[in-house]
């Protein structure tokens, strides 16, 4: 579903991204740990379409992926550390926008539905989304997902900074899509949700993959060691 | 881009927009003070009105005396009781009081929307024989004040204010996505941020100017009447206030797609506001009378009152002897006035005027010519400021462009000519000094009155063209870097 070759990225003398090569099958979770700078997030906006591969190619569903390939886009979804929506609308009406815009007309009673399987009740939906907690927001970003029928799920740093429950609330929807036929390229600090959500690990650093490990193959004390030689080595 | 996105984009827009508290309260301030200027201005037309109602009243009720009295020194063989300058069947006498009637420029209902130069400009001379325009305008003196400080109307609010409000609309279209982080949703749509934005931008024009022209039009409706609104003037100035208004919209669209911060976009806008509105108009204005500086009003009286004083002292001398040692006027031995007295300063009015006349054309010439030249030139160099093409154009749709008034003026001094062929051959003929009857004064030539609202000098096509070709390049270079904005 999500194929990177020899995907390089550089600004100016910096190589953010390094050749690197990758590929998500359907309904993956691919989980990138790595330190700050490590170049997770630059994979993502390459596959995202944001910005351009220096070299290299990247694939979704078959698909390149350019600047100007509307085409990918309509595959994609993408959750950010902070889901940032229109403050003085609603979340129905957010969701209803942006639906809007990926080209589906819903009925107001689909939409709910959406907002039920993202996980947000019923009486918050119609309720101004500056009122709204961080952990809500997200879930309004996976309605976004759900209505857009994404094939592929970027996430970067979701879950950061949600309580306990929230975060478990979310990773159990992301498995949910994932069974689904999602597959998701998750940028995250958090190795024990690497561990748990994803079926394979990627660890990055300096824009290269140093390790890509099947979840099920790898302890959590061997990954947390893995992580701290690599960040080690950086520092 | 497809009628359902359009749709989304339209209702997303106006949810928006509708609850934005700083818009709104900005939107119900800029009303009121719109609603005001429009109250202004037909205030000033409702009292021009009744100025010239009282003109045509006054005239009337003094060629009824006139005709009264006539009769009735006819009815007494021609004995006139009073004050031998006061007798009206003296045809000087008569074209020195009463006799004179108005030049009335009327106004143009669509007045009420730019006052332009109908505060400074006269729009009713009394018109004398002997003098090229008896400026009874009171509200002269004031006038330099109003123009020091500018007028408040619908043109100054449209012009001056209005841009400041579309910008508040306008300038973060682009920015405030990317500040409030929503950009990276838009990103991941299919859809092209450049047509979206181009998209919202035109929405919000539509939105702002079909909600401008819902409010103006009912004011308007009941201060001045639907006729008005079905004229081409108006026609062209919906034409003309709206381009406006997308020129201001597309130029945020320019200034929104280099992708900069709201701050900047705002201050950028604000300083074209600015240098365009303000600036520029000031320096032509500054420039234009450095090149055709304008004389002063007293200059032009000055040279008129020397040039009399010179004919008297020369040419005039012989004319004074001859009329005044007349047996006629029997000056010498008059130790009261005479009909011949009243007679020979009947004749000396007569034929020193051509000289008054050359004299006061020369000093006119200056003032008025300098004041054309200005105006050309404003005509010109009006396209480097939006703010002042408007300007022009607004005063002339609404019939008070000083070319307006100078046509006025024009017109006035044709019928004081009129005026005059028709007593000088009265009043300085030993025949005829003394017979004014009840027809003469039947026959003293009345103002076609006219509102001036034709605009066919102002070539206006040319710069309307001019301007969407302006508005369009904007909204194809904006678009073009939106094209980039993706990043």
């Amino acid at each position: 579903m999500l194929k990177a070759e020899n995907l390089t990225k550089k600004f100016g003398n910096h190589t953010a991204l390094d050749q690197l090569n990758l590929e998500i099958k359907k309904g993956e979770v691919f989980c990138l740990l790595g330190s700050n700078g490590a170049g997770k997030s630059t994979t993502i906006n390459i596959f995202l379409g944001f910005i351009p591969a220096s070299s290299g190619h990247a694939f979704i569903d078959g698909q390149e992926v350019t600047l100007n390939n509307h085409a990918t886009r309509d595959l994609v979804a993408y959750i950010p550390e902070v889901v940032n929506l229109y403050a003085t609308l609603s979340g129905m009406e957010n969701l209803e926008f942006f639906s809007g815009l990926s080209g589906y007309n819903y009925s107001k009673e689909e939409l709910s539905h959406f907002m039920e399987t993202a996980g947000l009740q019923r009486s918050a939906i119609h309720k101004r989304v500056s009122s709204y907690s961080k952990g809500m927001r997200q879930k309004v970003g996976i309605a976004i997902a759900l209505v857009k029928k994404a094939k592929a799920l970027f996430l970067d740093e979701p879950t950061s900074g949600l309580d306990p429950h929230a975060s478990s609330e979310f990773s159990q929807i992301i498995m949910n899509l994932s069974e689904q036929g999602v597959s998701t390229l998750m940028a995250t600090h958090d190795l024990l949700m690497a561990k748990n959500l994803g079926t394979r690990i990627g660890i990055m650093h300096q824009g290269a993959l140093k390790h890509n490990l099947l979840s099920d193959e790898v302890s959590h004390a061997d990954l947390t060691r893995l992580y701290i030689d690599i960040v080690k080595q950086h520092i | 881009m497809r009628l359902p996105l359009i749709n989304i984009l339209f209702r997303h827009e106006l949810k928006i927009l509708s609850r934005n508290r700083v818009l709104l309260s900005l939107s119900a301030l800029i009303i009121f003070i719109l609603v005001s200027a429009l109250w202004i201005g037909s205030s000033m037309l409702r009292k021009q009105e009744q100025t010239i109602i009282k003109i045509s009243q006054s005239e009337k009720e003094s060629l009824d005396s006139l005709k009264t009295r006539i009769k009735r020194i006819e009815a007494h063989q021609m004995v006139y009781p009073g004050f031998i300058w006061d007798d009206p069947t003296f045809a000087y006498n008569t074209a020195r009081n009463e006799g004179p009637n108005y030049a009335v420029k009327k106004p143009f209902p669509l007045q009420v929307l730019s006052i332009g130069q109908s505060d400074v400009q006269p729009f009713y001379y009394k018109v004398y024989i002997n003098k090229k325009q008896y400026l009874t305008y009171e509200s002269e003196i004031e006038n330099s004040f109003l123009q020091f400080i500018g007028n408040f109307d619908f043109a100054f609010v449209v012009i001056y204010l209005f841009p400041l409000l579309i910008i508040v609309f306008s300038y973060n279209v682009l920015s405030a996505e990317k500040e409030q982080g929503t950009w990276v949703l838009l990103k991941t749509s299919n859809q092209s941020i450049a047509q979206m934005m181009i998209c919202r931008m035109g929405i919000r024009y539509l939105l702002f100017t079909s909600f401008f022209w819902l409010i103006v039009i009912p004011v308007l409706m009941i201060t001045i009447g639907g006729d008005a609104l079905f004229t081409v003037n108006w026609t062209w100035i919906m034409a003309e206030v709206s381009l406006y208004f997308a020129f201001w919209f597309a130029l945020a669209l320019l200034v929104n797609s280099f992708s900069m911060t709201s701050n900047v976009n705002a201050m950028v806008l604000i300083f074209i506001w600015l240098f365009t509105g303000i600036i520029i108009p000031n320096l032509l204005q500054i420039g234009l009378n450095k090149v055709y500086p304008i004389p002063s009003r007293i200059d032009m009286l000055t040279a008129e009152r020397d040039a009399i004083n010179a004919y008297f002292e020369k040419d005039g001398q012989d004319l004074t002897k001859e009329v005044f040692s007349s047996p006629k006027s029997m000056i010498r031995q008059a130790s009261v006035v005479t009909p011949g007295m009243v007679y020979g300063y009947g004749v000396i009015v007569y034929k020193s005027q051509e000289i008054k006349d050359q004299a006061t054309a020369v000093a006119e010439e200056k003032l008025y010519g300098q004041i054309r030249k200005q105006q050309e030139g404003i005509r010109q160099l009006q396209l480097l400021s939006p703010a002042l093409m408007m300007q022009e154009r607004l005063s002339a749709l609404a019939g008070s462009h000083w070319y307006q008034f100078n046509q006025f003026s024009m017109d006035t001094d044709r019928f004081r000519k009129k005026t005059q062929e028709f007593y000088y051959p009265k009043m300085a003929d030993e025949n005829t000094y003394r017979t004014f009857s009840i027809a003469d004064a039947d026959a003293i030539p009345k103002f076609n009155a006219k509102d001036y609202h034709d605009f066919s000098w102002l070539k206006i096509w040319q710069s309307f063209l001019i301007y969407l070709g302006i508005i369009i390049l904007l909204l194809v270079s904006g678009y073009r870097r939106l094209l980039e904005a993706r990043k």
